[in-house]
C-alpha cells in the first residue's frame, strides 16, 4: 500500500506532472503567478479540491452513465467549489476577500477535471484521494517555480518584501508581470523539466 | 469607440461580434479554453474543426443561457444556482446536438463527432454565458456575443495549428518539442493581440 | 442494468442535479442572513473608508455608529434601472458627497464609492466595494499605491467626457487629472478609466439641489 502510493506520488509530481507532462490547469497557472502569495493560495485551492472531487468521482464510478461522465464530474466540482465558497463568505469574509477571485479559476482548472477522468473513474476512493493530492501538488509546485521567478523580475519582490539591494539590479519587467510572461516561463520550465525527466522516452506531444 | 447598444441594431451586432472576436478574444486575452487547444492544435485540420463545433455551441448556449437567465433564474430568484443550470444546459445541448448530427449527416458526425466531448469541458463556453449575463445585451446581441467569441476561438486555434505545422518540420530542441513550443507560439501571438485591446469597446 | 440507456443517463442526471442543486441551495438559504449581514458590514466598512471616518472598534456596530453620525445618505436612479447612494458629510467644514458607483471590469462588475467635494471639482477618496479582476493584476486596483493616486485628483470637466479622468499614458505625467495604470493590467485599467468617466458624467447629471438627505437613523430598517 505504502509502496503503491509512493508510486501515485512520484506520478504526480514528477513523471506525470499535469503542467508540464500532460499540459493541464494552464490557464490559471498564467493568471496568478506573478505573485507568491497568490500563487500559493491558488495551489491550496486546487490541491483540495482535486482530493475532494476526485474521492466523490471515485465513489460514484460505478454508476456515472460513460456518455454524461465528463457533465456529471463537471456538476460535481462546481458544487463542491461553491458550497465552500458561500460557507467561507458567510463565515469569514474577511478570508473570502482575498480568495473569492480565485473560485472561477478553480472551477473552471481542468486538472480536476482531468484526474477525475482519467484516475478517479476506474480507481478505488483511497489511491484517488492520493492521486488528488499528488497531481495538486504537482501542479504547485511548477506554479511556485515559476512564481519564484516571475515576481523578483516583475516587481523586485518576494512574497511582497522588497529583495534585498532591488534598485542595483532590478528593472520593472512588465512582461514577467504580464501573461504572455507565464506562457514563457512555463515553456522554459516544460524544457528544462522534459529534457532532465525524460532523456532517454522520447514523446511525440 | 463606444456606443449605445439600443440604437441601430445592425451596427451594434456588428460591433458586438468583432469586440468579442478580436478586442477580447476569449483565447488570447482572456486565456479561455486553453487546455483544449494545447491538445488539438497540432493540425490545421483539426483545428478548424474542433473551432467550427465550438462556435456552433457558444452562439447556441448563449442565447439559450440568456433565456434561461431572464425567463427562469432571475423571475424564480435562483441566480447564484446560474453556475450549475449554463453548466447542464451547455453540456444538455452538446448532447443533443450530437444524437442529431449523428442521424441526419454520417458525414458531419465523422468529422465533428470527437470534438463534441471535448467541448462540454471547454472553459470558452462556459465562460461566454457567464460573460455575456453581466452584460447588458438581448437576445440577438448574445447570441453574436457567442458567435463572435467563438469564432475568435476558431482564428486563434487555427493560426496555432498553422503554426505548429510548420514548426514541426523544423528542428526544435527536443524538450521544447510540442506543448513547450506551443506555449511561447502562445504567448508571442497573444502579445500581438494586445495590440487590438481598446479597438473596440463596449 | 445498463448504464447507457436514455432513461438511466437521463434519470441519472436529473438524479445529480436535485442533490448537488439542492446542496448549494440548502448552503446558500441557511447562510441567508449572515451573506447579508457580512455584505452591509463590508458596504459600512467601505464607505466608512472612503469618507475617512473615526470609527471606534471593528464591530459591525461600530461602523453604524461613525455612518450615523457623520453622514446623511439620499437614494437616487443610477440611469441603468439601479439605485445609487449618495452620502453627506455633515460633521464637517467642508461639504463632500459620497456616491456609490459601479460599471464592468475585465471579467465582472466593478463596485465602489467615489468621495468628491461638493462642488464635484475634486476626486477625494475613492474605495472599491466589490471587484472580481485577476489576482495579482487586475486586482491590484485594491493597493493603496494606486488608490493613493485618486486623492485630491482633479477631473477635467472641460474636457471630453470619455477623458475626465485619465489612467495610463494617454495624458502627460504631471496632469491633474491622471493617475498611472497598473503595470500589466492594461485591460483593467482601460475599463476602469470609461467606467469612472462614465458614473463621473452620469454625477454631473444629477440635480444635487433635489436630493433628499436623510439621517441615517431613519433610514435603517
Amino acid at each position: 500500500m505504502s509502496a503503491n502510493a509512493r508510486d501515485i506520488f512520484k506520478a504526480g509530481l514528477i513523471g506525470d506532472n499535469p503542467i508540464y507532462r500532460q499540459v493541464l490547469g494552464i490557464c490559471s497557472a498564467l493568471a496568478v503567478t506573478n505573485l507568491l502569495a497568490n500563487t500559493l493560495f491558488m495551489c491550496f485551492g486546487v490541491v483540495f479540491t482535486t482530493a475532494l472531487s476526485n474521492l466523490t468521482v471515485s465513489l460514484l464510478r460505478r454508476h456515472i452513465p460513460k456518455r454524461v461522465r465528463m457533465i456529471a464530474q463537471v456538476l460535481i466540482i462546481a458544487s463542491y467549489v461553491m458550497i465552500v465558497d458561500t460557507l467561507i463568505r458567510a463565515l469569514n469574509p474577511d478570508i473570502h476577500r482575498f480568495i473569492g477571485p480565485y473560485v472561477g479559476l478553480i472551477i473552471t482548472n481542468c486538472i480536476i477535471m482531468g484526474r477525475a477522468e482519467a484516475f478517479a473513474g476506474q480507481n478505488p476512493p483511497w489511491p484517488s484521494l492520493l492521486d488528488g493530492l499528488a497531481c495538486g501538488l504537482g501542479y504547485s509546485l511548477v506554479l511556485i517555480v515559476i512564481a519564484l521567478v516571475r515576481e523578483p523580475m516583475g516587481f523586485g519582490t518576494l512574497l511582497g518584501y522588497p529583495l534585498p539591494a532591488r534598485e542595483l539590479w532590478w528593472h520593472s519587467w512588465t512582461i514577467m508581470v504580464m501573461p504572455p510572461g507565464a506562457f514563457f516561463m512555463l515553456a522554459i520550465v516544460t524544457w528544462i523539466a522534459r529534457s532532465r525527466f525524460d532523456a532517454q522516452k522520447e514523446t511525440p506531444a | 469607440m463606444t456606443l449605445d447598444l439600443h440604437s441601430a441594431p445592425f451596427l451594434s451586432l456588428l460591433l458586438v461580434f468583432v469586440s468579442a472576436a478580436f478586442t477580447d478574444n476569449i483565447l488570447l486575452t482572456r486565456f479561455l479554453g486553453l487546455c483544449p487547444c494545447m491538445g488539438v492544435s497540432k493540425k490545421v485540420d483539426a483545428s478548424v474543426g474542433l473551432g467550427l463545433a465550438v462556435t456552433f455551441v457558444t452562439a447556441c448556449t448563449a442565447v439559450l443561457n440568456y433565456w434561461v437567465y431572464r425567463y427562469l433564474l432571475i423571475p424564480l430568484d435562483i441566480v447564484y444556482l446560474r453556475l450549475i443550470v449554463f453548466i447542464v444546459v451547455i453540456a444538455a445541448f452538446v448532447q443533443f446536438t450530437e444524437m442529431a448530427i449523428e442521424r441526419v449527416s454520417e458525414r458531419l458526425y465523422q468529422a465533428l463527432g470527437i470534438f463534441l466531448p471535448l467541448i462540454t469541458v471547454n472553459c470558452a463556453i462556459l465562460g461566454t454565458s457567464l460573460f455575456m449575463i453581466t452584460r447588458p445585451y438581448n437576445a440577438a446581441q448574445a447570441f453574436v456575443f457567442g458567435l463572435g467569441s467563438g469564432f475568435g476561438w476558431l482564428v486563434a486555434i487555427t493560426l496555432i495549428g498553422g503554426i505548429r505545422e510548420k514548426i514541426d518540420e523544423k528542428n526544435v530542441p527536443p524538450g521544447l518539442r510540442g506543448p513547450g513550443i506551443t506555449l511561447i507560439v502562445i504567448g508571442i501571438m497573444s502579445l500581438a493581440f494586445v495590440v487590438f485591446s481598446g479597438m473596440v469597446k463596449i | 442494468m445498463n448504464r447507457n440507456a436514455p432513461g438511466y443517463v437521463l434519470g441519472f442526471m436529473a438524479a445529480l442535479c436535485v442533490v448537488f442543486g439542492s446542496g448549494v441551495a440548502t448552503v446558500h438559504y441557511a447562510t441567508r442572513d449572515m451573506l447579508a449581514a457580512n455584505e452591509q458590514l463590508n458596504h459600512n466598512r467601505v464607505v466608512c473608508a472612503a469618507f475617512d471616518l473615526p470609527v471606534s472598534g471593528r464591530a459591525a456596530a461600530d461602523y453604524v455608529r461613525a455612518m450615523e453620525q457623520a453622514l446623511e445618505m439620499a437614494t437616487v436612479q443610477d440611469g441603468r434601472g439601479g439605485i445609487r447612494q449618495v452620502y453627506r458629510r455633515v460633521d464637517a467644514d467642508a461639504p463632500v458627497l459620497g456616491f456609490t458607483f459601479w460599471g464592468m471590469g475585465f471579467w465582472d462588475r466593478i463596485e465602489g464609492v467615489a468621495v468628491l467635494s461638493a462642488d464635484l471639482q475634486t476626486l477625494i477618496r475613492i474605495r472599491f466595494l466589490d471587484h472580481k479582476e485577476t489576482p495579482g493584476l487586475g486586482a491590484r486596483i485594491e493597493e493603496a499605491a494606486f488608490l493613493d493616486q485618486f486623492e485630491g485628483l482633479r477631473p477635467d470637466w472641460t474636457a471630453s467626457p470619455e477623458r475626465r479622468v485619465i489612467i495610463g499614458s494617454a495624458a502627460p505625467a504631471q496632469a491633474g487629472n491622471r493617475v498611472d495604470s497598473i503595470t500589466g493590467a492594461t485591460q483593467t485599467s482601460a475599463s476602469l478609466m470609461q467606467l469612472l468617466n462614465e458614473e463621473l458624467e452620469r454625477i454631473r447629471e444629477l440635480d444635487l439641489s433635489e436630493l433628499e438627505f436623510k439621517s441615517l437613523k431613519e433610514t435603517a430598517p
